[in-house]
């Protein structure tokens, strides 16, 4: 019964309009900023209507799975999470809050779910705005704004899964470190981690050959991050299909297409074509997207289970 | 209590039915250090009993323990028949920290409001409650401050207040009058004093300040090094140690103490500092024979004779004495 509490209390605790505000600001200043480019192409490009769609649904499909409810949502979400147990401990707020009849367990969901709240709401918030900035930046035609509209409840689902990624993550963090500058620094490389992952080990001297070869693409999050997000570019487009060439700064980050080595990137390199030189053709399908889902849902459950045991066993002072 | 989370729903026993809190071989150890060693002890409901000890003798620790904020090494542990740390535990206990620390930016009446509803409230109950509380606590002129502007007295009994929001049987106090001005200590401790009879309230209550608890409780436990030295009413224990002590109040105290020391029936004879003689004889009557002759040989004029009274604070110093010479 005191879980409604918990919610409550965490729900003011983060949606406090200066707070909101600001996290709006930030969240759409790089799409904006990305989107003045965007506006040189099109009015150079002189589209079809089609055309026209392509390529701002794409782009904004791009800059949400990068930012909006990349970098952005994970970066908001693991630091709101990694100070809900460690922050309340070192104030000495948890104390009194433990020797309630509330188990821990549902002190920590509470939170939780207060904080899946908040961040899709912000992102609703801010892909909404992004929208609408964008109709008016771009000029553009009403069908192609309906179906940038259109995609955004499938974004928001998406998102939830980033939310519940980098929440639990952080959550479990929290519990089990009490130094907040130790979990924001271990944060921010779980971040950098998931999602740069492939970048990392393609930098590293990796060939596409080797990743296939030994299946390196099964501990790659940043490819299962992508493949997770299939469904959400199928769907997102309302029935078309979006030409995957659109797709170019998404194919280097998470290499979930294959394709042809792009020879004018390519100019002067030597080395062999890695991921992110590839013009996207056709998905890689390394792994269905069910399967990276699952992974992802498989890593939520570790580390609620590591959370929620950190929290019961703490010593609470 | 290390499957206290596993059986938060077990319910055990006790020894007997009036038994609020009861701990068998409690034990908490951090690293090298025995905070707690193998302590038994228990409370009856309806009492208000006092821990008191030297820093570090365990009790905040003892009090964490026992509210399910710290998990036991060994042993265990059970407030009304319910394993520690147990939510159905906490349901009976509530809790008042030493250092009291709170959200700074709500208001009193907000966060009292969020601890009952924590506690299983329903908002609407949960509201009436922290009214009630305000009230109780003289605290109803200050509902709608921010906690953050309050001073260290209005947090400490705010803290008590959080305690009470839910109504608990038993209150468990960390030092509760600490910080108080002398009006809000007495004030507090009438209240406190109050609670068994008026609300069915067992109050478990740690203090350096003995006179306190000698106003405050009915049985006492002293503890030092994390293990029980003594535990008993605090009547009793004032009524052994007072057994065969007398104060002999008069004038010219140095010889008279000097001659008292020759005779027979007295096993000891102090003089403190303040001019009295304190007696130890097991004969009563031969010691008032020999009082009077001692007094006619010095020339002594007799302010008062009689059996020593004996303050807590007396039975505590001797009781740790004994202790630390063992």
């Amino acid at each position: 019964m005191g879980v409604g509490f918990v919610i409550r209390k965490t729900l003011i605790d983060l949606t406090s309009p200066r707070r909101m505000l600001g996290l709006v600001m930030i969240g759409l200043l790089v799409p904006v900023l990305v989107a003045l480019g965007w506006r040189s192409s099109l009015a150079a490009g002189r589209l079809s209507l089609d055309m026209e769609t392509y390529y701002v649904l794409s782009n904004f499909l791009t800059i949400s799975f990068i930012w909006v409810a990349g970098f952005f949502l994970a970066f908001v979400v693991s630091t709101n999470a990694a100070g809900f147990i460690s922050r309340e401990s070192s104030d000495g707020t948890l104390l009194p809050l433990v020797t309630k009849p509330i188990s821990r367990r549902r002190i920590v969901l509470g939170k939780l779910a207060a904080l899946v709240v908040n961040a899709v709401l912000l992102e609703a918030i801010i892909l909404v705005l992004l929208a609408l900035i964008l109709r008016f930046m771009l000029s553009m035609e009403m069908p192609t704004f309906v179906a940038v509209l259109g995609s955004i409840p499938w974004i928001l689902l998406y998102s939830l899964l980033v939310v519940l990624v980098f929440g639990s993550i952080s959550l479990a963090l929290s519990a089990l470190i009490e130094s907040q500058v130790k979990i924001m620094v271990l944060v921010t490389v779980v971040v950098l981690f998931v999602f740069g992952f492939g970048l990392i080990i393609h930098s590293a001297g990796l060939s596409q050959e080797l990743y296939e070869r030994y299946h390196v693409y099964v501990v790659d999050m940043s490819y299962h991050l992508g493949n997770a997000f299939v469904p959400t570019l199928d769907r997102a487009s309302g029935g078309q299909v979006l030409p995957a060439s659109r797709f170019q700064f998404l194919q280097a980050l998470t290499g979930i297409w294959e394709g042809e080595a792009d020879p004018i990137l390519l100019q002067g390199i030597r080395f062999s074509p890695y991921r992110w030189f590839q013009r996207p053709a056709e998905l890689a399908n390394h792994v269905s997207p069910a399967v990276s889902i699952i992974i992802w849902i498989a890593v939520i459950g570790a580390s609620m289970w590591v959370g929620l045991r950190a929290m019961e066993r703490k010593d609470v002072h | 209590m290390s499957a206290m989370a596993n059986a938060s729903s077990r319910t055990v026993a006790a020894t007997g039915s009036d038994v609020m809190i009861e701990t068998r071989c409690l034990t908490k150890v951090y690293g090298s250090l025995v905070a707690v060693d193998s302590l038994c002890m228990a409370v009856r409901e309806g009492e208000i009993h006092g821990l008191v000890g030297p820093n570090g003798a365990g009790k905040s620790t003892l009090l964490k323990l026992l509210v399910g904020a710290i998990r036991c090494t060994r042993g265990e542990g059970y407030i009304k028949g319910h394993l520690i740390g147990s939510v159905e535990a906490r349901r009976v206990i509530g809790y008042s920290p030493e250092r009291p620390s709170f959200y700074r930016n709500m208001t009193a009446w907000d966060y009292l409001v969020h601890m009952a509803g924590l506690s299983g409230m329903k908002i609407g109950e949960a509201e009436d409650r922290a009214d009630e509380l305000l009230d109780w606590l003289d605290l109803s002129d200050f509902s709608d401050a921010v906690i953050g502007g309050f001073s260290a007295g209005m947090k400490q009994r705010l803290s008590v207040a959080q305690a009470m929001a839910h109504r608990p049987g038993l209150l468990i106090l960390d030092e509760p009058t600490a910080n108080l001005d002398p009006g809000g200590r007495m004030s507090l401790l009438e209240k406190l004093k109050s609670l068994p009879a008026e609300q069915n309230v067992t109050v478990l209550i740690s203090s350096h300040i003995l006179s306190e608890l000698e106003y405050l409780v009915d049985t006492v436990t002293f503890l030092d090094r994390g293990r029980v030295v003594s535990e008993s009413g605090v009547e009793v224990l004032k009524g052994a140690m007072t057994l065969d002590r007398y104060v002999l109040h008069a004038s010219n105290s140095e010889a008279l103490a000097e001659a008292l020391r020759g005779v027979e029936c007295v096993q000891e004879v102090r003089l403190g500092s303040d001019g009295v003689i304190h007696i130890t004889s097991q004969d009563m009557g031969m010691l008032q024979v020999a009082v009077l002759e001692a007094v006619v040989r010095c020339g002594a004029v007799v302010k008062h004779f009689g059996e020593e009274q004996v303050r807590l604070e007396d039975v505590y110093r001797d009781t740790m004495a004994e202790e630390r010479d063992r």
